[in-house]
């Protein structure tokens, strides 16, 4: 599979705050792949990098294979922070002008991108009179002129209502999974996120601290028992003569997820006093993107 | 940078801005001229013929620079301030190639706005003031619009220039503004008080105008020299800057 983003030691740098550090990532060609953070963990700094909107301080950036990104990024898409459109011209204009700029202004582009973004019925309202919703669809409309290989979009559910989010998430399945577009996106929806990524990149501080493929958080993710217990080694011996299980994962020296027994956790206690292990704690957990999220965020993987 | 120049020229000619800085080219054409004639008799001027043919007549032409001001800054830092100049930086398009294509609009807009303003003018000499229409009149409006262009494209470039170094719309107004009234004399003061004379102030940007007379000697080579010295200086300072920004 080839690498459409490979990014080496990307560092950036405003001033005494370093906003994205040392970033080493890979998005093959297909993915569609889910940057997550906290605000102002440098997601939006990431995908400014990469679009070129802003100089990285060090580090470098392949794209399409090829070390001269400037020379690619016609075959990229981009929606970054709010809709970058113009205010005084109308929603047909702005895509008639971004058209004409990226060099797709075949006749009947536009209109298929309206229709495809449900922005026809509205194509002569000025922006400055649409709402968020309209200017975000209009967005998502001019990133997706040309039919890019690849797409960059930040937050790009902001403003949408239940069906327009419903909508575009069709939208970018159906892009990836009839065009192959490979999609970077990143949203505080993690529920909607969850529904269309394949791989995820988690970002703390600047720091890619973890990335993972769908089923790589699926395992992870899993429903499972986290016991925090007074020797882990010990535990996993138990687990593994007196409960008859190596479905189990040592976090750390004091953590192990037993991926068995999550609905019969009583003989796990039973077997955990008997063999002479202290339980100071057992939870259900890993339900959802939210929850290991969270506890990624507060360092409880 | 083809791309590029013909999406800056389909905004600008779908701007509402351009439209409104022609017709109120065209009103403040109408009203010089209409002041020239209803002041006519308090200069002793009895019959308003005397008034054609006059570089008098095209006095309001050295005043477009105002409607031309505001227009490219409603023209051009549109892209700044909604930051949909980012999407075409995103696509691989180039910040010089940005650049250069609005520098086209802008003289492009330039070329529009004199033209306008002297066509108005002339056919306002015409039918109001009964200047002759003969083909040394055509003549001489076509010289004097092609000298009146190349002062006011000189301001062009520098406004251009100014726009792209503060980005605001209002400041960059003030500024411009600001150097029209008042660039010559503290220039002037300047030389005087540095001893130089004739120099700075007579290359200055607004003082181009001040060459071009209707009906009047056209200093061509410094009205060349100075246009291409300000299209070369301004559009490096630009281009210079631009790469080492970030597209904010």
């Amino acid at each position: 599979m080839s690498n459409i983003v490979k990014t080496n030691g990307l560092t950036k740098k405003y001033r005494n705050v370093t906003a994205v550090c040392d970033v080493n990532m890979s998005i093959e060609k297909g993915d569609i792949y889910a940057l997550i953070g906290e605000n102002g963990a440098g997601k939006s700094t990431l995908m400014k990098m990469l679009s070129g909107m802003a100089k990285p301080t060090s580090g470098d950036i392949v794209l399409f294979e090829n070390k001269h990104p400037e020379v690619a990024r016609y075959r990229m898409g981009c929606l970054i922070d709010s809709p970058a459109l113009d205010t005084r011209l109308n929603v047909r204009d702005n895509l008639e002008m971004f058209a004409r700029a990226f060099g797709c202004d075949r006749e009947g582009e536009v209109d298929e991108i309206l229709e495809l973004v449900g922005m026809k019925k509205h194509q002569n309202k000025v922006i400055k009179k649409t709402s968020l919703g309209m200017k975000q669809r209009t967005a998502i409309g001019i990133a997706l002129l040309g039919s890019p290989d690849f797409l960059i979009l930040d937050e790009p559910m902001n403003g949408l209502d239940p069906m327009g989010i419903q909508e575009i998430r069709q939208l970018l399945l159906k892009l990836n999974a009839e065009k192959k577009t490979t999609i970077l996106i990143s949203s505080h929806l993690l529920d909607e996120v969850a529904k269309v990524a394949t791989r995820y990149g988690f970002l703390k501080e600047g720091k890619l601290i973890c990335e993972l493929s769908e089923e790589a958080l699926a395992e992870k993710s899993r429903t499972c028992l986290k016991l925090k217990v007074s020797d882990a080694a010990k535990a996993a011996m138990i687990c593994e003569k007196e409960l008859g299980t190596q479905n189990f994962e040592v976090v750390d020296a004091k953590t192990i997820r037993l991926f068995d027994y999550v609905e019969d956790s009583s003989k796990v206690v039973t077997a955990m006093v008997q063999g002479g292990v202290a339980l100071e704690e057992m939870v259900h957990a890993g339900e959802s993107l939210e929850e290991f999220f969270n506890d990624l965020m507060t360092g409880g993987r | 940078m083809l791309r590029a120049t013909r999406a800056s020229l389909y905004k600008m000619f779908h701007d509402r801005a351009l439209w409104i800085c022609l017709a109120g080219t065209v009103a403040w054409a109408m009203v010089v001229i209409i002041a020239q004639v209803m002041t006519a008799s308090t200069r002793g001027i009895s019959d308003v013929s005397q008034l054609a043919n006059r570089w008098y007549g095209f006095i309001g032409l050295h005043s477009i620079e105002v409607p031309l001001i505001l227009c490219a800054v409603l023209l051009f830092t549109g892209e700044y301030h909604d930051k949909s100049w980012r999407l075409l930086i995103a696509r691989g398009i180039s910040t010089t190639d940005f650049y250069v294509s609005k520098l086209i609009c802008m003289l492009l807009l330039t070329v529009i706005v004199s033209f306008t303003s002297i066509m108005t003018t002339a056919i306002a000499n015409i039918v109001i003031l009964h200047a002759p229409f003969s083909m040394v009149y055509v003549g001489e409006v076509l010289r004097f619009f092609v000298a009146e262009c190349l002062a006011h494209l000189t301001i062009a470039v520098f406004v251009l220039m100014v726009i792209f170094l503060v980005r605001r719309g209002e400041i960059a107004v003030m500024i411009s503004m600001f150097f029209m009234v008042f660039g010559f004399v503290i220039l002037k003061g300047l030389e005087e008080a540095f001893g130089i004379d004739a120099f700075f102030k007579d290359v200055w940007v607004y003082s181009q105008t001040a060459y071009v007379e209707f009906a009047g000697p056209v200093q061509w080579l410094r009205l060349c020299v100075t246009f291409v010295c300000y299209l070369v200086v301004c559009s490096l300072l630009v281009i210079g800057l631009l790469k080492c920004r970030d597209i904010e």
